[in-house]
């Protein structure tokens, strides 16, 4: 509790990265720990904010003209959510895979534990919950047709249901009571356990790592057709988010890895492939991951595929992440493991 | 989210298991006697982190020195835990940890670790336990940790051992020890 107490007010003052502290290797877990909790906090004021905006019109289900506004709220307060869980998902993912499960799981993720039934009610609290199961119906009507099909063809005869807004009253209500306040509950229990447990420095750092590790898994995704955030159609400002959480943990272990000499090249090297991702995702506007050719295989890309916009954001990222390469982000952050835990 | 997904694999396989898991460990010790565990909620779960197996060659360890006959593992296994049953207890409390040495089936000792989390944690598994492997003497010593082992992982230099709740489940009585009894399991 000490350390998050003492680190919190300091991170957001700026002032106490270099500071001694009773425990160097607990500071920097403790400082992290304070980071992803600032996060799961803007995650909770969101979720309540989405919920507050939720709609129940009297008598009839939503409709695009006379609720636009609350539309339009949801939508950015999802949004935001997003981005909150998207800055420290490679955090709490590996240390709660449970909370991880019910905030964040996919469609393709919860109806393959949900075979044969699939998941009977899109609005309530039971089955498929969640960010993606909340945006897979905020963003029905504006969902592209290759996702539909792609959930359709995969879950035919499986429990498929279409997504859609509430069509009538009885489902906007399940909506706001059921499902929003399902996705309250799940960051208020994250809130709950996510407590100062002297998280060392190893935790950390495994923290870190896992953030470079939600890199690959987001690219990946987008080649398979299975893209995280692909209602909204955002999984660009996901990677992005991701990335900015990554520069941010790196922050926290900067200076102690900087205090040993020889660790100058890979740190070096460490903010060139940030650099790199950053300018990468500059390149591409909106907050959309390009789509993918028809044609492109994750497993041996053509050279005509890798020349696509996708191509390009699919090689770019997995560069950084691939283990044979050495200059790559994820191996040299995997280098600096041992100055950065280092007693 | 994955996770979940592996979790239902591993149960789907149970079948499979159970015969190998019969026997893999037995002679139990009757462990008694306390030791400091943490005193959070319980609704908070225990974290454990590379610094809690600081140390366990130290804590009170077994050895389990008769070859497995079924041929699942073969070889001496070593198992340590660091908090012993109290009086009566009828099941382990949140912190403990127990850490098994086993062959890894290459000539190298495989560390492996189970630690009661609490909390509800793998409710359809070994209720409140993490399964973890370690790396002693490394950088990285978690190398990894949940519900069940990652894709291509081992136990014991097997593959597809990586189903640890469905193995434990058998000794459910025993708050899914092998090694160590519960001073009150038997009551």
């Amino acid at each position: 509790m000490f350390m998050v107490r003492c680190f919190a007010p300091c991170m957001m003052l700026g002032a106490c990265a270099s500071e001694a502290a009773p425990s160097a290797t607990a500071s920097l877990g403790g400082q992290l720990q304070a980071q992803t909790i600032v996060e799961v906090d803007a995650l909770l004021v969101a979720a309540k904010e989405l919920q507050a905006a939720a709609p129940i019109p009297s008598g009839r289900g939503w409709n695009a003209t006379q609720d636009a506004a609350a539309l339009a709220k949801m939508r950015e307060t999802w949004k935001r959510a997003r981005l909150a869980y998207e800055h420290i998902e490679g955090v709490i993912a590996p240390l709660f895979p449970d909370v991880d499960a019910t905030l964040d799981e996919r469609y393709d993720g919860a109806m393959e534990l949900l075979l044969p039934k699939g998941d009977s009610d899109l609005f309530d609290d039971k089955d498929f919950v969640g960010m993606h199961a909340i945006e897979r119906i905020l963003f029905a009507p504006e969902t592209r047709s290759a996702v539909v099909a792609h959930e359709r063809d995969a879950f035919k005869d499986k429990g498929y249901m279409a997504a859609s807004w509430p069509k009538d009253e009885a489902e906007a209500t399940r909506f706001k009571t059921l499902l929003c306040s399902q996705l309250i509950k799940d960051v208020e229990y994250l809130r709950t356990v996510w407590t100062p447990q002297n998280m060392d420095a190893q935790g950390a750092y495994d923290g870190l790592e896992g953030l470079v590790a939600e890199q690959r898994e987001k690219i990946s995704n987008a080649a398979s057709s299975e893209e995280e955030s692909r209602y909204a159609n955002v999984t660009l400002a996901d990677l992005r988010a991701n990335l900015k959480g990554l520069q941010r943990a790196f922050g926290v272990f900067e200076p102690v890895i900087a205090k040993h000499p020889e660790s100058k090249e890979t740190l070096s090297g460490i903010r060139s492939g940030f650099a790199r991702l950053n300018a990468l995702y500059k390149q591409f506007p909106g907050d959309a991951v390009p789509e993918a050719p028809a044609t492109f295989s994750a497993e041996n890309p053509s050279a005509a595929d890798l020349q696509s916009d996708f191509g390009k954001l699919w090689a770019g990222v997995k560069a950084e992440v691939d283990l044979n390469n050495e200059q790559g982000l994820l191996v040299l952050v995997q280098k600096a493991r041992p100055w950065a835990v280092a007693p | 989210m994955s996770s979940r997904l592996r979790w239902m694999l591993a149960a789907i396989a149970l079948g499979v298991l159970l015969a190998a898991c019969s026997g893999a460990e037995s002679a139990p010790a009757v462990a008694t006697g306390p030791a400091a565990l943490p005193t959070t909620p319980a609704n908070v779960p225990y974290l454990a982190f590379a610094s809690a197996f600081d140390g366990y060659e130290k804590w009170t360890c077994i050895k389990l020195d008769q070859p497995v006959s079924d041929g699942h593992i073969a070889g001496h296994r070593k198992v340590c835990i660091n908090h012993l049953s109290a009086p009566g207890a009828t099941e382990w409390p949140k912190g403990t940890i127990v850490v098994k040495e086993l062959p890894d089936g290459q000539g190298g000792i495989q560390h492996l670790a189970m630690v009661k989390r609490g909390a509800g944690f793998n409710p359809y598994g070994a209720v409140g336990w993490e399964w973890f492997e370690l790396t002693p003497g490394a950088a990285d010593l978690i190398r990894w940790r949940g519900y069940s082992p990652p894709e291509g992982e081992t136990y014991g230099g097997i593959v597809g051992g990586g189903l640890c709740s469905p193995c434990h489940n058998e000794v459910a009585k025993n708050d899914y020890v092998y090694s160590f009894e519960l001073a009150g399991a038997a009551e």
